[in-house]
C-alpha cells in the first residue's frame, strides 16, 4: 500500500529553505537587542525631473540608463517607463540592462513555486557552484549548495559545504540553524544539538532556543536551556520571535503528558505564527484534536506550504493538498516527508505516473526510507506498467516480489511490505493469494493498534477486491469502512468513497480508478469544499472519472 | 528638491522660477574679463551635479575663444530653504555658515589640486565673487560666490556609454585608467572624492577623463562641512556599509574604500549601463536584507549581501571581453566588495595600515588598456 504519515511525531525543526526564500521569514530578522540607530540622512538634490526632461528633449540609451538607475535607486520605477521602452527598443543593449528595463515593464516571469518532478537533475548546483566559484567563501550560497545536494542524496558533498559555511559564517544564527537541520537531516542529530546548544546566541536567542530544543526532543534527550526558554517565553519580545520557541516548548509538554501546558504555549505561538510554527499548530491540532483556528492565518502565509496543506488535506480538497505538497517539496527538496504525502495523494487521485515520481524525488535524498521505497513500489504495481511488454511487466513484478521479501525478511516495515506483495500478487492474477497477504498485514497491524496503517491496508485491498470482481469484495470493503471510523483518515475516506462507487458500478470499476482530469479533480475539490459528507456520485467519462455532487434539498 | 520647487506656505511644491541672485548672473563680467553668457539649467555637461547639496547654479561663461563652467553658490537659496520666511537669524547664520564653508572648503582642495598638477581632476580656473545685478533686491547683502572650471565641451560619461560607435573596450578602460589615476592622485594627497559616479567623470577632447566635483571630497588636512555626514556623496551610489549605517573608524575603510566602491559600480555601469546599487538592490539582493528594511547590525546582514554581490558579478562578468574576463571580474570583486575591510587589492590589504592598493589598479588598467588597443585593431 501507498505509505504515508499523517499522525508521524513532528518536531519545530528549522524549516531549511533556499536563502532568497528564508529572507521573507522573521528568522533571519534581529532581535530588537539586535536593532541599531541609523544616523539620519541629508536631504538630497533631485536630478530624475531635469534627467527625465533631458531624455525626452534628446534620448540617447545612455540617458535612458541613467534614467532606470536613477529612477530605481530613488524608489520610483514608474518614471522611468518611457526609459524602458525606449532601451528595449533597441539592438546590442547589454543584458543586466535590457532586463532592468523588462523588470520595470513587469515584462519578467513570476517566480515559479512549483517543483517540476520531471527535473531529474537539480541546475541550481550548477549555478550555485559557479557562484561560489566567484566568493568561495560566502556561507549563504555554501548552505544553499548543501542544501541542494541534500536534496539529491549527495550527503558527504553537503556536509562539506555546511562545514565550511560554518567556518566563515558559524556566529549567523541562520546559517546555525540550517547546518543544525543539515545534521538532523543526515542522521546526526548529536552534532546538530551539540551546535546549537554551545552556540553563543543560544542563551538568549529564541530562534535558536526553538531550534535546541527540538533537536533535543528528536534526539531522545532533554533540552539544555529549558528554563532559559521558559523565561524568555514570559519576556517582551514580540511574539513573532516567540512563536516557534512557544510551539518547541508546547510540543515537549505533550511528550511530557501535559496537554494543558501545551494548549497555553501553543496559544502563545499563535498570536503572530511562521510558516514552521503553522505547520506544527496544524499538527498539534490533529495531535490534541483541538481547533486553535489556524486556518485564518494561513492565507496571509507566504510559505506555509505544509500547513496548507494539512488544511487542505483534512478538508478531503485533495487538489489543492496536491499543490501545496508540490510546493512543500519545493521549499524542502531534501525531506522525506513532503515526497512521502505528495506521492500518496497522486496515489488517492489515481495519477500513478506522477505518485512514483514524487516517490522517486523523496528517494533521491533518501535513498534508504522504506515508506517511500513501499511508495515507489505501490505506484509502479498499481500503474500496470502501460505499454510495457508481458514479458518486461513479468521481470518488473520479479524484481518488486524479490525486494518486498528482502524487506519483510529484515522485519522491516514488514506489514506495509506484506500489503505491497498482496497488492502484487492481486495484479499477478492470484487474488486468493493477495487476500490473505493483504488480511495478514492488516490483521498484524491492528493487533500492534496501527488502526492506520491497518485502515490503509484495508481500504486498498478492497480496491483490488473490486477491481478484480471478486466475491469477498462486498465484505472486504464493509471491512476497510469499520476500519476506516477508527483511523479517521481524510485521504483513505476520500479513497473508500470511490471504491464503495466502483463497488455499486462494477461495469465503471476501471474508469473509476482511472487518473482523474483536471476538470475532475476540480470538480472532487468542489465537493471537498461543500462540506457535504453524503454519498458521492460518479460519472465515468473517457477523460476519467467524475465526482458529482449530491444535490441540495 | 529642484531649485525651480519651492515650498509654499502649506508645503506643497509649486514650479517657481527662482529670482536670487545666484540665477541671474547671465550677462555680468566677473574677474579677468569672464563672460557668463548662458545659465545651464540641466545638468547635461554633469556640472549641476557639482552642487554641495542644492545650491548651485550652473552657467557657461567665455573669454574670448576660451570657453568655462562657472559654478554659482546661491546663499540666498540656502538662506530660504532653511529658514523659510521666518528669517530667523540664527537659522539664516547657519544656511550662510554650512553653504560657504562648503564653498571655502572645495574652493581649497580645488587650489590645492591645482598647484599639485593634479591632471586628472577638472581644473579650477579661477575663484571669486560676482556681485548681484543691479536692481535685485536680496535678503543678505553678499555677492555670490563662484567658482569657475575648464568645460567639458561634450559633458560627462553618461553620454558616451553604450554607443557602441565610440565606446569600445578600450575607450571604457582608458577612461577607467585616468579616473583610476584621478582617485590615486587624490588619495596620495589624503584626500578622497566620496561622490564618483558617471555624471562626476567628465570627458574632455584633448585629455580624456577627469574627475569633476570636489564638494563632497573630505581632506585630512581641511575639514569640510559633510565630513560627519553618514554619507557624504549621492546616496544612490552609496557603498552599502554606509546605507546600512556602519561607519568604519579607519580613514581607508571609511573613505578610501568607498570611492574603489564608486569605480567598481561606474565599471559596472561602463560594461553595462546598471551601476552595482541598482544591480545588487534590485535584482540580487532580497527586499527584506535592504537597508531600507534592515534593521539590524551590518555585520549580521553582510552574508546575504555577500551572497547578492556574488550574483552580480555573475550578471556582470559575462559583459567584460572574453580576453580581460578574468582580470576584470576579479577587480570588480576587490572594488565592490560589501565587506569594506575585504576591499581594495589583497595583497595591499595585507600590509600595515591596510592600504587599498589603489596603485595595483592603476596598473592593471593601464595594461587592459593597452591590451584592448591590440584587441581593437586586430578586429580593425
Amino acid at each position: 500500500m501507498s505509505g504515508f504519515n499523517e499522525n508521524s511525531e513532528r518536531r519545530v525543526l528549522p524549516l531549511w529553505r533556499a536563502a532568497t526564500a528564508a529572507a521573507k521569514s522573521f528568522e533571519i530578522q534581529p532581535l530588537p537587542s539586535a536593532e541599531i540607530e541609523k544616523a539620519p540622512l541629508a536631504q538630497q538634490a533631485d536630478d530624475l525631473d531635469d534627467l527625465l526632461e533631458d531624455f525626452l528633449a534628446k534620448p540617447s540609451i545612455g540617458i535612458a540608463a541613467d534614467v532606470i538607475n536613477n529612477a530605481i535607486l530613488s524608489g520610483r520605477k514608474n518614471r522611468a517607463q518611457d526609459a524602458a521602452s525606449y532601451v528595449l527598443s533597441h539592438d546590442h543593449v547589454p543584458a543586466p540592462l535590457s532586463r532592468l528595463a523588462k523588470k520595470i515593464l513587469g515584462e519578467m516571469p513570476e517566480l515559479q513555486l512549483d517543483l517540476d518532478l520531471s527535473q531529474k537533475s537539480r541546475p541550481n548546483i550548477k549555478r550555485l557552484r559557479q557562484l561560489l566559484k566567484i566568493d568561495p567563501r560566502s556561507a549563504v550560497l555554501l548552505v544553499d549548495l548543501a542544501r541542494e545536494y541534500a536534496s539529491v542524496g549527495k550527503i558527504e558533498e553537503a556536509e562539506r559545504s555546511i562545514q565550511t559555511a560554518l567556518a566563515y559564517g558559524g556566529k549567523h544564527r541562520w546559517i546555525s540553524r540550517m547546518a543544525a537541520r543539515f545534521y538532523v537531516h543526515c542522521g546526526k542529530k548529536d552534532k546538530a544539538h551539540h551546535l546549537i546548544a554551545n552556540h553563543p546566541l543560544t542563551r538568549s536567542d529564541p530562534w535558536m532556543l526553538a531550534a535546541e530544543i527540538a533537536i533535543a526532543q528528536a534526539n531522545g534527550k532533554p533540552p539544555s536551556h529549558w528554563k532559559r526558554a521558559k523565561n524568555l517565553l514570559e519576556g517582551r519580545l514580540p511574539p513573532v520571535h516567540l512563536s516557534e520557541l512557544a510551539c518547541a516548548v508546547g510540543t515537549l509538554e505533550i511528550e511530557s503528558g501535559s496537554n494543558r501546558r501545551a494548549r497555553k504555549y501553543f496559544a502563545q505561538a499563535l498570536l503572530s505564527p511562521t510558516d514552521n510554527s503553522l505547520a506544527q499548530l496544524k499538527w498539534a491540532e490533529r495531535h490534541l484534536k483541538a481547533d486553535f483556528e489556524t486556518d485564518q492565518y494561513l492565507h496571509q502565509s507566504y510559505g506555509a506550504f505544509e500547513a496548507n496543506f494539512w488544511s487542505s488535506y483534512y478538508h478531503i480538497d485533495l487538489v489543492k493538498a496536491r499543490q501545496f505538497a508540490n510546493q512543500w517539496l519545493a521549499q524542502e527538496p531534501f525531506s522525506k516527508r513532503p515526497a512521502t504525502m505528495l506521492s500518496f495523494v497522486f496515489e488517492l487521485l489515481d495519477d500513478h505516473e506522477l505518485g512514483l515520481e514524487a516517490a522517486n524525488w523523496g528517494l533521491r535524498a533518501n535513498p534508504d526510507d522504506i515508506t517511500l521505497r513501499l511508495n515507489k513500489y505501490f505506484a509502479e504495481i498499481s500503474s500496470g506498467w502501460p505499454g510495457m511488454s508481458p514479458e518486461k511487466i513479468l521481470a518488473e513484478q520479479e524484481r518488486i516480489e524479490r525486494e518486498l521479501r528482502a524487506l519483510i525478511n529484515n522485519r522491516l516495515e514488514s506489514q506495509h511490505a506484506l500489503a505491497n506483495l498482496g497488492l502484487l500478487y492481486y495484479r499477478r492474477g492470484m487474488p486468493v493469494e493477495g487476500r490473505i497477504l493483504y488480511d495478514e498485514a492488516a490483521s498484524t497491524l491492528e493487533k500492534h493498534h496501527n488502526e492506520l496503517s491497518a485502515a490503509a491496508a484495508r481500504v486498498f485491498h478492497a480496491r483490488e477486491a473490486v477491481i478484480h470482481g471478486c466475491d469477498w469484495a462486498t465484505e472486504v470493503v464493509i471491512e476497510a469502512k469499520s476500519t476506516i471510523e477508527k483511523a479517521a483518515s481524510p485521504g483513505l475516506k476520500f479513497y473508500l468513497a470511490k471504491i464503495e462507487s466502483a463497488l455499486k458500478n462494477p461495469e465503471r470499476r476501471v474508469a473509476i480508478f482511472h487518473k482523474s482530469s483536471d476538470e475532475n479533480n476540480q470538480v472532487i475539490a468542489n465537493y471537498a469544499s461543500s462540506k457535504i459528507s453524503k454519498k458521492i456520485e460518479f460519472e465515468i467519462s473517457e477523460s476519467g472519472a467524475t465526482i458529482w455532487l449530491p444535490s441540495k434539498k | 528638491m529642484t531649485l525651480s520647487q519651492m515650498p509654499d506656505q502649506d508645503g506643497a511644491m509649486t514650479p517657481e522660477e527662482p529670482s536670487f541672485p545666484a540665477h541671474l548672473l547671465v550677462g555680468i563680467t566677473v574677474e579677468n574679463g569672464w563672460e557668463i553668457v548662458e545659465k545651464i539649467t540641466k545638468p547635461k555637461a554633469a556640472n549641476e551635479e557639482l552642487t554641495p547639496g542644492f545650491f548651485s547654479v550652473g552657467y557657461r561663461a567665455v573669454k574670448g575663444k576660451e570657453r568655462a563652467f562657472l559654478k554659482a553658490f546661491d546663499l540666498e537659496a540656502a538662506i530660504a530653504m532653511r529658514n523659510g520666511n521666518r528669517k530667523d537669524p540664527t537659522a539664516m547664520m547657519l544656511a550662510v555658515a554650512d553653504l560657504s564653508g562648503a564653498f571655502l572648503s572645495e574652493n581649497s582642495l580645488l587650489e590645492f589640486c591645482k598647484n599639485s598638477n593634479l591632471d586628472k581632476i577638472v581644473k579650477v580656473l579661477q575663484v571669486g565673487y560676482a556681485s548681484p545685478p543691479a536692481g535685485v533686491a536680496t535678503a543678505a547683502p553678499f555677492p555670490v560666490p563662484y567658482l569657475m572650471f575648464e568645460l567639458a565641451e561634450d559633458g560627462d560619461i553618461r553620454n558616451f556609454i553604450l554607443k557602441t560607435e565610440i565606446a569600445d573596450d578600450y575607450w571604457r578602460l582608458t577612461h577607467l585608467h585616468s579616473v583610476t589615476v584621478g582617485l590615486q592622485q587624490l588619495h596620495s594627497n589624503q584626500i578622497c572624492h566620496q561622490d564618483l559616479k558617471p555624471a562626476n567623470v567628465l570627458i574632455f577632447k584633448e585629455n580624456g577623463a577627469k574627475i569633476g566635483d570636489l564638494g563632497r571630497a573630505s581632506s585630512k588636512q581641511t575639514p569640510a562641512p559633510h565630513d560627519n555626514a553618514r554619507i557624504p556623496g549621492d546616496q544612490r551610489y552609496a557603498p552599502p556599509e554606509l546605507s546600512y549605517g556602519e561607519i568604519p573608524t579607519s580613514w581607508v575603510d571609511r573613505r578610501e574604500a568607498s570611492d574603489l566602491y564608486h569605480l567598481g559600480s561606474l565599471m559596472t555601469y561602463l560594461f553595462t549601463g546598471a551601476s552595482a546599487n541598482v544591480l545588487l538592490y534590485e535584482q540580487h539582493l532580497p527586499a527584506e536584507f535592504h537597508f531600507s528594511n534592515w534593521r539590524g547590525r551590518y555585520a549580521d546582514v553582510l552574508p546575504h549581501l555577500e551572497a547578492a554581490f556574488a550574483k552580480v558579478v555573475a550578471e556582470v562578468s559575462p559583459m567584460f571581453p572574453d580576453w580581460a574576463r578574468a582580470d576584470l571580474t576579479t577587480m570588480l570583486q576587490q572594488m565592490c566588495a560589501p565587506d569594506f575591510t575585504k576591499r581594495g587589492a589583497p595583497e595591499s590589504r595585507r600590509q600595515t595600515n591596510s592600504p587599498l592598493g589603489l596603485e595595483r589598479f592603476v596598473s592593471r588598467f593601464d595594461l587592459l588598456a593597452k591590451q584592448a588597443r591590440v584587441q581593437v585593431k586586430k578586429v580593425s
